[in-house]
């Protein structure tokens, strides 16, 4: 069969390509898991200073540090900015998390289509030695 | 087992290759180790929190600190802490609050908290993976011993539907032999005690009228009920279909037993005995079965008609209902159905067969004989040709089994005499006995 040594390699091309694919949608996933956790962690920490915001009297006086500079701000205006930013970095996870559904479904449809070009290598290469 | 099973022996390490599961191992162990250091950080902001408490709350008590103050990267000069009572706290994501000392040590407080309960969730993670880790191992040294995965089938297809679903629930190999030993334990037990009672009854029936019997069993009873609940439960969890079959049969089979007449008037006390043992509850399905299956053979075992007849007072009676009539009027051998039902496990059917092919014959439950077809099919052949289906079908069953035999004909001579005594009285360890009959008989 002089034909299938071709069609092996090309398979194999495929299967080269099925896979950096594979890998690619693989980082894709650990990045997204990275920027997941890091979110997670700052809505934590937002969600304990509105606590304490609100903990605080009325006269009391709250600094942001803005660089290297610690700008006087409005109790209210700390309030509102704390909980605008919760809210984005809520927005923000769902949307990672929708996105990493689908980098999901995409890897998992990509590690079929390599284990099925696998096989069928293995079946020619099986059927080219036998003869 | 059964003769003739079919096993499958196979080592655990095949199952469970060892390179796989230490590969496992040190996953698990890694997670375990960043856990640690993730525990080890937390806690390293806990004692800092509270360092810094205690520092908070001394400042304010004095009206000035000399300190020497950090100037540049190197260098420091003496100076004071003045305003020793106002705090600028950071809140976090770069929002600071100006508050007193109180207040600061308020919220240093508040922070401690939930730092000591992101402490608490990670210790738990932590022994979870441990567990995991611990399990891993075990299994990886199991597999490097060459410990070795018995599974065998049972011969009767209920059987096999019985062990399918028994080593698959259970799943590791020790569990499938350990099973089966449990349940040959247990079968042993009971046969065990229902020799005791046999024995005992003998002596009342000889003695006294039933009531005796009664007495003396009652305190049996209560062990007895023990083994034959489990026995029962074994039984009635292997052969649900028996028991549903038999809420079919009773209203079938009644009428075959109204054919057929009990010998044994032991029977009937016997099964008034049954109808207080919780037991009789749990196997009145199997014995409404065996009662209407067994119509028309010849009961060996005057424990069984007892048994039946208890069974329709005894609770079991409620459960089967108008069946429990039929079942006095009938005395058929009920053994050889019981004893179907409660060897189903690991004994074969060939002693009760006979008997049940007959009573198939002669009956029609509807639907519900899922073991009855099977056992018939079995005993096909050996239907036909039973003079002493009962004799012979018990014989079929294990040792234990055998035994009873030697003890059957005496006992059921005896019994018929306190036939009229024991029907009145109700005791539950005959359920025991009944088995031990119907072992016995084989």
């Amino acid at each position: 069969m002089a034909s299938s040594p071709a069609v092996v390699r090309e398979l194999q091309r495929d299967l080269e390509n099925q896979a950096n694919a594979l890998s690619k949608i693989q980082k894709d996933i650990a990045k997204n898991h990275q920027v997941r956790k890091q979110y997670t962690i700052q809505l934590g920490e937002n969600e304990l200073v509105l606590k304490e915001l609100e903990l605080l009297k009325e006269d009391s006086n709250v600094y942001k540090l803005i660089g290297p500079v610690l700008v006087k701000q409005d109790l209210a205006e700390a309030n509102a900015n704390v909980r605008k930013r919760i809210e984005y970095i809520s927005a923000e996870l769902k949307r990672l998390d929708g996105t990493l559904q689908d980098l999901e479904d995409k890897q998992n449809s990509k590690k079929e289509s390599v284990l099925k070009l696998q096989q069928k290598i293995q079946t020619l290469q099986a059927g080219k030695s036998k003869p | 087992m059964g003769d003739g099973a079919k096993g499958t022996v196979t080592p655990l390490g095949s199952l469970f290759p060892p390179e796989e599961v230490q590969k496992a191992t040190k996953r698990v162990e890694e997670a375990i180790a960043e856990r640690q250091s993730e525990l080890g950080r937390l806690q390293g902001f806990v004692s800092d929190n509270t360092a810094l408490i205690q520092f908070v709350r001394s400042l304010p008590n004095e009206l000035s600190h000399d300190i020497m103050v950090p100037f540049g990267g190197a260098a420091f000069f003496p100076g004071c802490l003045v305003h020793t009572n106002e705090f600028l706290v950071l809140l976090g994501e770069g929002y600071y609050a100006e508050r007193s000392a109180k207040q600061t040590v308020d919220i240093l407080q508040r922070r401690g908290k939930v730092l000591e309960a992101k402490v608490e969730s990670l210790k738990a993670t932590m022994m979870d993976l441990e567990a995991q880790a611990k399990f891993f191992n075990s299994t990886a040294e199991e597999a490097a011993e060459g410990l070795v995965e018995i599974r065998e089938e049972y011969i009767e297809k209920s059987e096999q539907d019985i062990s399918g679903s028994g080593p698959n629930s259970l799943g590791s190999s020790k569990t499938d032999n350990l099973q089966k030993a449990d349940e040959d334990e247990e079968f042993a037990r009971i046969m065990a005690r229902i020799e005791e009672l046999e024995k005992e009854e003998e002596l009342e029936n000889g003695n006294t009228s039933g009531d005796d019997d009664k007495d003396i069993l009652s305190p049996q009873q209560v062990g007895d009920e023990d083994e034959d609940g489990e026995a029962g439960d074994e039984v009635e969890d292997a052969e649900t279909s028996y028991s549903f079959s038999s809420s079919a049969h009773k209203q079938e089979t009644s009428e075959s037993r109204l054919g057929h007449k009990s010998s044994d008037p032991v029977q009937k006390s016997r099964g008034q005995e049954m109808s207080s043992s919780i037991i009789s509850k749990q196997i009145g399905g199997i014995y409404e079965q065996q009662l209407t299956d067994q119509s028309s053979l010849q009961s060996n075992d005057p424990a069984q008609k007892s048994r039946s007849r208890e069974m329709s007072s005894s609770i079991v009676s409620k459960q089967i209902g108008g069946i429990s009539e039929q079942q006095s009027t009938d005395q058929s051998s009920l053994q050889i159905g019981l004893e179907m039902q409660f060897i189903p496990h690991a004994h074969s059917f060939s002693n009760s067969k006979p008997s049940i092919s007959n009573e198939k014959s002669g009956t029609s439950p509807s639907g519900a004989q899922f073991s009855f077809p099977t056992i018939e099919d079995s005993s096909n052949g050996i239907a036909s040709g039973n003079s002493n289906p009962v004799s012979s079908g018990r014989k079929a069953f294990t040792g234990s089994i055998v035994e009873h035999d030697v003890g059957l004909p005496p006992i059921q001579s005896v019994k018929n005499t306190t036939n009229q005594t024991q029907s009145a009285s109700s005791s539950s360890p005959k359920p025991v006995s009944r088995f031990k009959m119907q072992r016995g008989n084989r």
